[in-house]
């Protein structure tokens, strides 16, 4: 009877030791969830959807993706922060969900809540102003307000962007206005309209400034935008800050490692695919894979940044 | 050109793509049936099975989902007064009342043709008028938009309800419970109490549905509680076959008014950043106007649904005008649209039609093929679904229920949206008891954040002066119309009621 007794209780611990490897194995056993922080028919949300495809033969489950938008991917985030740590449930989303929105607003959650499982690509925000302005970089939109003794008036979107427009101002001694718009969509119409000096955005003004209603005058990000080096990225204007925004793909704190780095794999793998490849380029977003080991590092240099620009505002 | 529309012809008409557009169709009408499960949801569900198919084949597909979903939700907003899409909330207006009366099957038919005439027309605007039209929508900014927006708020308040000071009442409760969310230019929560999902702010179909659908059960649950209640027997079967049919001599009645109501949806759809709801609130309130008996809208008028639909369909098709002509999404399934365009490679825009004319016309034709396909779709749909109202109401009721509960939680916030359902189910029953304008409180709360954002835009765009108005002719003429509306018929309607109340009181 002891002896049984005994068996049961041997075979039960090894039962419970041997779960999470045996798990991280076997995993995936049952569907992903990826829970997108923005809504249908963004770039985070073309993207994510694209690599779900390839991703759910590789790993022969299905991946099946949500969205959940709402406080700037913290509604998403914060429901994949209370999922069990199993890596089953995904968050999709912009890295500054974890990297200013917390600055910002009173988040219930910091980036260090999460496994990051990587960075799959990087958005890329081009500024453009309507071509009967004769500006051809943001230089000339500042040099046109100080000579004409007016303020700046640009299309905004997010607090981040107000912050950088700020410091910009500050900097230049010119008054920046934000006129607020939604999404890039809203922007490209405020500038078609002709109604404010610039306006920006991801991939939205791709066909405009294929078909020449848009002019391009430089990118929002530090570095200049891939498919558009000769414009100035915001370092080369001489202004230290910029929106670095990458696509994040985050899963619950706890996760086992070893479930982090298969999806990590997987993610990679769906990324590398033509059809995925394509949609990327289609949103002018730039192509870039951060793995889980660096992911962490990344965030925190960027948590650094928005920290002091938000710092020097005050 | 007309090698490449032979051509195009010759594409679309094969068992593929026909195939898929009636596949995408009938998608579209279920999920416009079932409320919650929104349009622009389904397509974006949707584009990943795009993939592997053709650019044509993919794109009718997700052309055909988009306006089936328009179609279906009429269904569920005349037969049981849950608006199944945002914009069918006018529908419901006169809809559900109709369906009381036993004419249920007479709104539908109705309904269905108006869907499919405006749809119709709007694809024809599309393919003659796509680039004057989108000519005209690139000059409107926020300024014109801000215009825009207060000619039509006070358009549609000054002509709905009975008494002015409930209508007033009631639109600014809408425009209160438009007011939480994250301020748009600080970012900052606003009125949130801490709720993160009102962030984005109060979510919409919980609020309709609660408002428009679960109150009408409570009315019922009410009316059956206090024992007066009275199984009707069949509700199909209680009106005459008059009433389930639509007479030539009715359709004719409301051509006008369809005709109108598409030209608004046109109009109001081609421009970005308007929306289905403005349009088919608008049309509703133009055809109020006009009519001699403006009263008895909102308690089953014919032309009230007919507006509704052909407004709101028509939009679109119309949505799609900008997006061909200038690459600027009307609206967010247009976005979704483009899209899949992108996916496929091509690039929404003029040049679009200089590089791929076939497929443009290709898209064109196939567009106005599903317009018949729907017709016959909802035929069919309409007589299965309008058995819905024969069953008795102690097995209808937790239906429509169950349906509304399922309807706020698909919509995004989970189980918050329902209980915020429940508490604004209590809120409309009382509104109802109390005869509040249901029409302006949704305005308020539907177009308030719309015309705030743009209302915020154009005073910083103006520096808040009067004066640079003047760079803005298209905006002063709207003023001009706001105003003229607020003169025309808040004083006429007031006079009305100060003589019917002198009428009374002799």
């Amino acid at each position: 009877m002891d002896f049984r007794r005994a068996l049961q209780a041997v075979s039960a611990v090894a039962i419970v030791f041997s779960a999470n490897p045996l798990a991280a194995q076997d995993f995936p056993t049952k569907p992903l969830n990826i829970i997108i922080g923005f809504g249908a028919g963004g770039g985070t949300d073309a993207v994510v959807r694209a690599v779900a495809e390839p991703m759910t033969k590789s790993l022969r489950q299905p991946v099946l993706v949500t969205n959940k938008p709402g406080a700037g991917g913290g509604v998403a985030a914060m429901s994949v922060k209370a999922a069990d740590a199993d890596g089953y449930t995904i968050y999709a989303g912009g890295s500054v969900t974890f990297t200013f929105e917390p600055l910002v607003l009173h988040t219930q959650y910091k980036h260090t809540d999460f496994e990051h499982i990587a960075l799959i690509s990087l958005f890329q925000d081009g500024l453009f102003t309507h071509p009967s302005r004769p500006y051809k970089t943001v230089k000339d939109v500042i040099a046109a307000a100080k000579a004409e003794k007016r303020s700046i008036k640009y299309a905004s979107q997010y607090q981040l962007d107000r912050l950088i427009w700020q410091h910009v101002a500050k900097k230049e001694g010119v008054e920046i206005i934000p006129v607020p718009t939604q999404g890039g969509n809203g922007s490209v119409q405020a500038v078609l309209a002709n109604q404010v000096d610039f306006g920006f955005s991801g991939g939205t003004f791709g066909p405009h400034i294929e078909s020449g209603a848009l002019r391009l005058i430089g990118a929002q990000s530090a570095e200049p935008m891939e498919r558009f080096p000769e414009l100035p990225g915001m370092h080369a204007n001489g202004w230290m800050v910029g929106s670095e925004n990458y696509l994040i793909i985050s899963t619950t704190k706890g996760t086992p490692k070893a479930v982090v780095e298969k999806l990590a794999a997987a993610f990679k793998a769906g990324m590398e695919t033509a059809m995925v490849q394509g949609v990327v380029k289609s949103r002018y977003m730039k192509d870039v894979f951060i793995g889980p080991a660096q992911t962490m590092a990344v965030l925190d240099k960027q948590l650094d940044q928005y920290t002091k620009l938000i710092a020097d505002q005050k | 050109m007309y090698q490449q529309v032979m051509q195009a012809a010759d594409n679309v008409l094969t068992f593929q793509v026909i195939a898929y557009i009636t596949f995408g169709l009938f998608i579209g009408y279920i999920v416009g049936v079932l409320p919650g499960m929104s349009r622009a949801t389904a397509i974006a569900l949707l584009i990943p099975i795009t993939y592997k198919l053709p650019a044509l084949t993919g794109i009718s597909f997700l052309i055909g989902v988009s306006k089936g979903g328009n179609t279906g939700s009429a269904l569920t907003a005349i037969l049981i007064n849950v608006p199944g899409e945002p914009q069918s909330v006018v529908t419901t207006l006169d809809g559900y009342p109709l369906t009381q009366q036993g004419k249920g099957q007479k709104a539908l038919k109705l309904a269905l043709i108006a869907s499919v005439l405006g749809d119709f027309l709007a694809t024809i605007a599309l393919i003659m008028l796509a680039q004057p039209l989108a000519a005209i929508a690139v000059g409107i900014g926020p300024v014109e938009l801000t215009a825009v927006l207060i000619f039509a708020i006070t358009f549609i308040a000054a002509v709905s309800g009975n008494s002015f000071y409930k209508g007033l009442i009631a639109g600014f409760l809408g425009l209160l419970l438009a007011a939480p969310r994250l301020d748009m230019e600080t970012g900052q929560p606003r009125l949130t109490f801490g709720f993160v999902d009102i962030y984005d702010g109060i979510p919409l179909l919980a609020v309709a549905i609660g408002t428009l659908a679960l109150s009408e059960m409570l009315v019922q649950i009410d009316r059956g509680w206090r024992g007066n209640y009275e199984h009707k027997v069949d509700t199909l079967a209680n009106g005459t076959p008059e009433d389930q049919r639509l007479s030539w001599s009715e359709f004719m009645l409301c051509l006008p008014t369809i005709l109108r109501a598409s030209v608004v949806g046109i109009g109001v759809g081609s421009v970005p950043g308007l929306g289905a709801s403005l349009s088919s609130f608008l049309a509703y309130a133009w055809t109020q106007n006009r009519d001699p008996a403006p009263e008895s809208f909102g308690k089953g008028r014919l032309e009230g649904v007919a507006a509704a639909e052909a407004a709101d369909n028509a939009s679109v098709p119309a949505g799609l005008i900008p997006m061909f002509a200038i690459g600027l999404p009307g609206s967010a399934s247009a976005a979704l649209l483009m899209g899949a365009f992108m996916l496929h490679g091509l690039t929404p825009g003029p040049s679009l039609f200089r590089d791929d004319a076939v497929l443009v016309y290709a898209i064109f034709i196939g567009m106005i093929v599903a317009s018949f396909i729907m017709l016959v779709m909802g035929m069919v749909g309409q007589n299965l679904f309008a058995r819905l109202i024969t069953v008795s109401e102690t097995i209808l009721v937790p239906i429509i229920v169950f349906i509304c509960v399922i309807g706020a939680y698909l919509e995004g916030s989970g189980m918050f949206s329902v209980y915020l359902m429940l508490v604004f189910a209590f809120f409309g029953y009382f509104m109802k008891k109390f005869d509040f304008s249901f029409v302006t409180f949704l305005v308020g709360f539907i177009l308030g954040p719309m015309a705030e954002l743009s209302l915020r835009q154009a005073m910083i765009i103006t520096d808040a002066k009067v004066t640079s108005l003047a760079n803005h002719p298209v905006a002063c003429v709207f003023l001009a119309l706001a105003v003229l509306s607020v003169w025309r018929f808040s004083a006429v309607n007031l006079l009305r009621q100060r003589t019917g109340a002198r009428a009374e009181g002799l």
